[in-house]
C-alpha cells in the first residue's frame, strides 16, 4: 500500500510519501507560490523513492483551515490526481495535522493548536490525548483571542504560528500552559501518513466531488460552515 | 492630510513618492469615483518600484494584478464584487500580509470586520475636469511617519 499526502495551507510545502513500510517526508519553506512548485516536488520526492505516480493507492491532503490560495492549490492538485488516477482521496484538516506534532510529547493532555487568521483572529480548536490518538474536543473555529481564553483548560499545550501574536497574552491567561518551540507549529509529512493509515483503518475517504477546501468565515460573513460537520 | 492634484501628472508623482516610502507588507486603500485618478496614482507607485507603468492596467476585470519589482506590487480591483460571497472567493487577504504592497482600488467593497486592522486611506474628490482632492489617512501607526515623511516632501 501506497500513499502521497501533501498538504500547502501553511507557507510549508509539506509532502509525505509512505511505501508500504516506512513514511518519508519531505518539507520546504515556500512562502507564497504553491502553484510554481508542488507538482514538481511531489514528482522528485516519487522519483527519489522511486515510486510511480501510478503505483499510488491513496492521496492525503490537508484541507485547512489556512491560506485561501494555498488550500486551493494542494486541493485542486489532489483531486485532479484523484481523478486522473482513480485513487480514493482522504481529506485531513490542517489543525489536526499540527495538533499531532505534540502527540508525542510526554505529560500532554490537552492540545490546542491556534494558527494566525489575521485581522485579530485565529484559527483553533481543542485536542485530547487518549491513548496513542486524538480526540477532538470543539468544532474548527475562528475567534478571537478572548473566545479562546475563555473555552480552553488548564494545563494545555498551545502550538502554532498564532503564537508568534498571543503567547504573551496568554501566559498571564491560563494556568500551567505550555507553549511549543517553532518547530512543532507547522504541518509535517509523517503525521499526513499516520492519519491517513487511520482512516483508511477505519474506510473513511472523502468523494472527489464532495472533498472541499475546509473555509473558516468570520461569523458577521454569515456563511454556514457545511464541511466542518462531517470530517475525521 | 489634503492634497489637490491639477493634472493626471502631479497625481503620479504622488505615487511615486509614495512609492518610496512604503514597505513590503503595506496596504494602501483607495477610494473615489471612476476617472477620479486611482489608477494613475498605482501607476505612479508602479514606477517607484521599478515597474513599467505601462505594465499598470486596471484589474477591473480581472481583480487582482500582480507586478514584479523591486518590492512586489499587488494592485487589487473590488469594483465588480458585488456581495461578501464573491469578495470571499477573490482570496484577497493572502496578499495583504505577502511579501509585497497591496493596493485595494474601490476598497468601500470590503465590509469594516474584513477590513485589514492597519492600512493607508487614500481618498479621492473629483472638483473639474483636471483638478482633484486627495485626502490621505491611516490607521495603524506605522503609516503615521509615512504621512509625515510625505508632508515634508511637499
Amino acid at each position: 500500500m501506497k500513499i502521497l499526502g501533501i498538504d500547502t495551507s501553511t507557507r510549508f510545502l509539506c509532502i509525505g510519501v509512505f511505501d508500504g513500510l516506512d513514511t518519508y517526508e519531505y518539507r520546504l519553506n515556500l512562502g507564497r507560490g504553491h502553484d510554481v512548485f508542488l507538482i514538481g516536488h511531489i514528482q522528485r520526492v516519487l522519483d527519489s523513492l522511486k515510486i510511480k505516480i501510478d503505483d499510488l493507492d491513496y492521496l492525503a491532503v490537508g484541507i485547512g483551515p489556512g491560506s485561501f490560495t494555498g488550500l486551493r492549490i494542494g486541493v485542486s492538485t489532489a483531486k485532479a490526481l484523484g481523478l486522473v488516477l482513480k485513487k480514493k482521496l482522504i481529506g485531513i484538516s490542517t489543525l489536526d495535522l499540527i495538533a499531532y506534532n505534540a502527540l508525542e510529547l510526554k505529560d500532554v493532555l490537552y492540545i490546542c493548536p491556534i494558527l494566525d487568521a489575521r485581522r485579530g483572529l485565529i484559527y483553533s480548536c481543542l485536542y485530547k490525548k487518549s491513548k496513542s490518538d486524538l480526540a477532538r474536543l470543539a468544532p474548527y473555529r475562528l475567534i478571537n483571542i478572548e473566545e479562546l481564553i475563555k473555552m480552553v483548560p488548564e494545563n494545555v499545550v498551545f502550538l502554532g504560528d498564532g503564537l508568534n501574536l498571543y503567547k504573551h497574552t496568554l501566559i498571564f491567561k491560563i494556568k500551567n500552559a505550555r507553549f511549543l518551540d517553532e518547530e512543532f507549529f507547522w504541518p509535517r509529512g509523517t503525521n499526513i501518513i499516520r492519519i491517513a493509515l487511520e482512516r483508511i483503518k477505519k474506510k473513511r475517504f472523502n468523494p472527489v466531488n464532495k472533498l472541499n477546501p475546509l473555509y473558516l468565515y468570520p461569523k458577521e460573513c454569515q456563511i454556514q460552515n457545511v464541511s466542518n460537520k462531517r470530517l475525521t | 492630510m489634503q492634497i489637490s492634484s491639477f493634472s493626471e501628472r502631479e497625481t503620479f508623482i504622488l505615487g511615486k513618492r509614495l512609492a518610496y516610502l512604503l514597505r513590503p507588507k503595506d496596504t494602501v486603500c483607495l477610494y473615489g469615483p471612476l476617472g477620479a485618478g486611482k489608477t494613475v496614482l498605482v501607476k505612479g507607485i508602479a514606477c517607484g518600484l521599478g515597474i513599467p507603468k505601462e505594465k499598470v492596467i486596471s484589474p477591473a476585470f480581472v481583480l487582482i494584478n500582480e507586478y514584479k519589482g523591486k518590492t512586489n506590487l499587488y494592485h487589487i480591483d473590488l469594483y465588480r464584487i458585488k456581495n461578501i460571497q464573491e469578495l470571499l472567493t477573490t482570496g484577497y487577504e493572502d496578499y495583504l500580509y505577502s511579501d509585497g504592497i497591496t493596493v485595494i482600488e474601490w476598497a468601500q467593497r470590503i465590509p469594516d470586520f474584513l477590513m485589514p486592522l492597519n492600512y493607508l486611506k487614500v481618498e479621492f474628490k473629483i472638483i473639474d475636469k483636471n483638478s482633484r482632492k486627495i485626502k490621505i489617512s491611516f490607521k495603524g501607526n506605522h503609516y503615521n511617519s509615512i504621512l509625515d515623511k510625505l508632508k515634508r516632501l511637499k
